[in-house]
């Protein structure tokens, strides 16, 4: 399956996740993605912004930040690092009834499928 | 010396023999039955609280304990609460303002409103249990709190005391392994080992705090790192909620939960 294709049957999977996006951490670039609804460029690049800034940030944790969730307002955003590719990662935007559990499985799980193909 | 009275209408007359046997030991600190309550939460722990403040009539200093870390000491006599002495743990995140305004002084009816939530709030923590303390001076006739008045309080049907923080903390148990609250005042509300909270420290941004018209906002972040590997956290959670900011350390296997309970907690305080 191709990039697109994992990111878009996400999205699929989970009503509740509005957007999800591929990203680059060291340019803070969107490097694919797929959202519910049409969604503007800026947003896109704020995806990949959040992404970056949350899992590159000094928390004074026992090693590199793998990864993140922050729930701001009724939005919910979880990060993952490519456990293979450390400098990609997963960034998923959601509503706050998002079954988290399932969708970190399942995220991860494309996360390292995705990692493989590039 | 007196042995305080049981209730009339209470058949535990555990907490009675335990007095006695203080008396016969001549201790001056001696754990008390919690009315039955001990280890409880809720409305059965505040009733066992009350019914400890109740069999008080010497002047005594009730030491209560809750998990995890929680102290509440209040100086009792006559069956009325006289003075709030300290009140520490995670439980009194958000209510820090108003027991510093009754810590210390004699209490008075006025105080009622104040002096319930926080018996509730330390009731709801759960895992309630007391010591006891001699303490030399005795009141004047009149003073404190009776606590048949504090038990028959109620509280405005409106009145929401429960903020974002407080709701998140109270649910916490013994999830994070170090918790670091600061409120807009700098008031801070700690718990776990010293070099955990050191940790928390330098990771807290008093500007980061939300103020009034901010929205709440909760990071969670974890490296996935065995703790064994190092003496850093495996995950922090930093929240900014209620013109405060909330630090808290724990395994990085609880992120979800711990994302869970701040959701949960979210949800109810709307």
């Amino acid at each position: 399956m191709s990039i697109l294709a994992e990111l878009t049957d996400l999205c699929a999977t989970f009503p509740a996740c509005r957007a999800v996006a591929y990203c680059d951490l060291m340019t803070g670039m969107v490097l694919c993605s797929s959202t519910r609804i049409k969604t503007p460029q800026e947003q896109l690049d704020q995806l990949g912004q959040t992404a970056t800034d949350l899992l590159d940030s000094d928390f004074m944790l026992a090693g590199p930040t793998q990864n993140a969730v922050l729930v701001q307002g009724g939005d919910i955003w979880l990060v993952l690092r490519s456990a293979t590719q450390p400098t990609e990662a997963l960034c998923c935007e959601c509503s706050l009834d998002i079954d988290l559990d399932r969708l970190l499985h399942h995220a991860a799980r494309i996360l390292a499928e995705i990692s493989g193909l590039t | 010396m007196t042995t305080p009275e049981a209730p009339a209408t209470d058949p535990d007359d555990r907490v009675l023999d335990q007095l006695l046997a203080l008396y016969v030991a001549g201790s001056d600190l001696v754990e008390t039955g919690m009315g039955g309550g001990q280890g409880s939460a809720g409305p059965k722990a505040l009733g066992a609280l009350f019914f400890d403040i109740w069999t008080t009539l010497l002047p005594r200093r009730l030491i209560f304990r809750a998990k995890p870390d929680g102290i509440l000491s209040l100086d009792v006599a006559d069956r009325h609460i006289l003075q709030v002495v300290a009140a520490s743990g995670p439980w009194i995140a958000g209510l820090a303002e108003p027991i510093d305004k009754i810590k210390g002084v004699r209490l008075a009816d006025p105080d009622i409103p104040v002096l319930h939530t926080l018996l509730s709030r330390f009731a709801a923590s759960g895992g309630l249990s007391v010591l006891q303390q001699q303490i030399s001076a005795r009141p004047p006739d009149g003073a404190g709190i009776s606590v048949h008045v504090l038990r028959q309080y109620q509280p405005p049907a409106t009145q929401t005391t429960d903020t974002l923080i407080q709701r998140f903390v109270s649910s916490l148990g013994d999830t994070a392994t170090a918790v670091l609250y600061v409120d807009h005042a700098d008031h801070a509300v700690t718990r776990g080992d010293t070099a955990a909270l050191e940790r928390l420290r330098a990771t807290l941004d008093p500007g980061d705090a939300a103020g009034p018209d901010d929205a709440d906002q909760m990071m969670i972040v974890s490296s996935g790192q065995s703790a064994a590997a190092s003496l850093l956290p495996e995950a922090i959670l930093i929240a900014n909620a209620d013109q405060g900011q909330i630090l808290c350390s724990f395994d990085a296997r609880h992120t979800l939960a711990m994302a869970g309970l701040w959701i949960r907690a979210k949800r109810h305080a709307q």
